[in-house]
């Protein structure tokens, strides 16, 4: 019986990580870049109160044993990294990554986070930075007599300043890559940090090694999708509510068992 | 005493054990590759309804993991991978290989592929390296990364009836240690995971039976109890 009423609550407990995952996942639908979130369980250990097999008598064995398991437990939280929608905004300093890849930023440890979400702006110094202020790397500055950025496929940022009628070069971003994406740790303000699981960056040229292309005027969208979520929800939502009945069932049992005294 | 009462009490005890296993698959209606079990109710009835036989109700039980395959979902991540098909997956764990559905697996430190416990999945030639390359896994099993073979998943079955064990975290082994595992042509679906096969709704009728079978279980006890305390206390008036 307290079995029951334990097993029942680590039910709960999942599906309340699940509904927080979800929550997150639906709070982030407009965020540029963001990659969704899914949480993965697993069952906890079983009591075995008859082995599958054992000798029951001389000439027979047990065909099926008696294990009772004793419920459910977070596995895992996995990032899905798969492409939001493009949307066209028109401004210059937006960058989408067609395909794979990361772009790099220098967060203020001097450590390099990586991120999807290409809102890119200009600082006081005219560098490229994110709307936190850090810069891209490798750094691209661009001088204030610009009239025209470009940034081309490859990344290679050319400017068209006053005066001139040829275009220079100011910079070329680099892509990187990572052997497993959903091991990347998400650090908020839509950036990521490489872990063991996701192994160390390979960065590149865009366009090159399986790298994507990066798209000037483009952001890209988060990869939710609303309708999956509100699914998951109502999933998640009546997996709680089941469970809770396995309580309310339980403890009923308890009371009647406690009612046979008088 | 009549030997009733212990009767009805056996009733009380399979139902709290049926309610415990039901608990169980609810709680895991949300985990992937996990398979429902059960304890069978008719089993119970039926015992109840020979009255020549005195064994307890539980010897009776009739308890059994349900192997169907659950519902393809999908995830859209390179390395979740479902098998469609009867077969398990199998994995290194300290204490040997053990088997499973459930195939959302990771790349470890090391760079190879294991599951959401670190355990090393196992390919054909033992663990897989998948490294750092964009993983692509085929329906045979067999893992390619930027291009090149790195081994293939291996996928296995056993003789049915299935004797397997439960050991938690989505794993199985042979009730019989010597027991072999033989290959299976089950299809592997990378970006896909396996659901649990629990029936929410079958679960919720088994409840509400184990519960109202406790209940008239526990009246009966109740209704010996009264039965001895009249003749102890009435008979005994002159």
């Amino acid at each position: 019986m307290i079995r029951a009423l334990w097993t029942a609550a680590s039910g709960m407990q999942a599906q309340q990580l699940n509904i927080d995952v979800v929550a997150n996942n639906l709070a982030n639908a407009a965020t540029t870049g963001f990659k969704k979130s899914r949480a993965d369980f697993q069952d906890l250990m079983y009591q075995t109160e008859k082995t599958t097999g054992a000798p029951a008598t001389n000439a027979t064995t047990i065909p099926t044993g008696i294990q009772v398991g004793l419920g459910v437990r977070p596995g895992a939280v996995t990032k899905v990294f798969t492409t939001g929608n493009i949307i066209a905004t028109g401004n210059e300093l937006d960058l989408a990554i067609q395909g794979d890849g990361f772009l790099q930023v220098q967060q203020s440890d001097g450590s390099t986070a990586y991120t999807r979400a290409g809102a890119f702006k200009r600082d006081g110094q005219g560098r490229v930075v994110t709307s936190d202020g850090q810069p891209v790397i490798p750094e691209v500055l661009i001088p204030s007599n610009a009239t025209r950025v470009t940034v081309g496929t490859d990344g290679t940022v050319s400017v068209q300043q006053a005066g001139q009628t040829a275009a220079t070069t100011v910079g070329t971003l680099q892509l990187a890559s990572f052997s497993n994406p959903a091991g990347l740790n998400a650090i908020g303000k839509n950036l990521f940090l490489p872990t063991d699981s996701s192994g160390a960056a390979t960065t590149g040229t865009a366009g090159q090694n399986g790298l994507g292309t990066i798209e000037q005027g483009f952001l890209e969208n988060s990869n939710v999708s609303i309708m999956e979520e509100m699914v998951s929800m109502i999933v998640g939502q009546r997996a709680y509510e089941i469970n809770s009945k396995a309580i309310q069932a339980s403890d009923e049992m308890l009371q009647q068992a406690a009612g046979l005294k008088r | 005493m009549n030997s009733g009462i212990y009767a009805a009490l056996s009733g009380n005890l399979s139902a709290q054990r049926r309610l415990d296993v039901i608990s169980n698959n609810l709680a895991n209606s949300n985990t992937s590759g996990f398979k429902a079990d059960q304890i069978q109710f008719e089993s119970v009835l039926a015992n109840v309804k020979n009255p020549t036989q005195q064994a307890p109700v539980f010897s009776n039980d009739r308890y059994s993991t349900d192997y169907s395959p659950g519902a393809m979902q999908r995830t859209e991540n390179a390395l979740d991978v479902a098998l469609d098909g009867d077969g398990f997956f199998v994995v290194n764990t300290p204490q040997g290989p053990a088997y499973t559905r459930q195939g959302n697996f990771f790349r470890s430190q090391a760079g190879r592929l294991v599951n959401a416990d670190g355990f090393e999945v196992q390919g054909s030639g033992g663990s897989i390296a998948i490294g750092g390359g964009k993983v692509e896994i085929a329906g045979n099993g067999e893992v390619v990364v930027n291009g090149a073979t790195v081994g293939t998943l291996s996928k296995v079955d056993f003789p049915k009836p299935y004797q397997l064990t439960k050991i938690g975290g989505g794993l199985f082994v042979p009730a019989n240690p010597q027991a072999a595992p033989a290959p299976t042509q089950a299809s592997v679906k990378q970006g896909y995971l396996e659901s649990s096969n629990v029936k929410v709704v079958v679960e919720m009728a088994r409840m509400i039976e184990a519960s109202r079978y406790f209940e008239t279980c526990a009246k009966a006890v109740k209704s010996y109890d009264d039965m001895t305390a009249k003749a102890v206390n009435e008979l005994g008036k002159v």
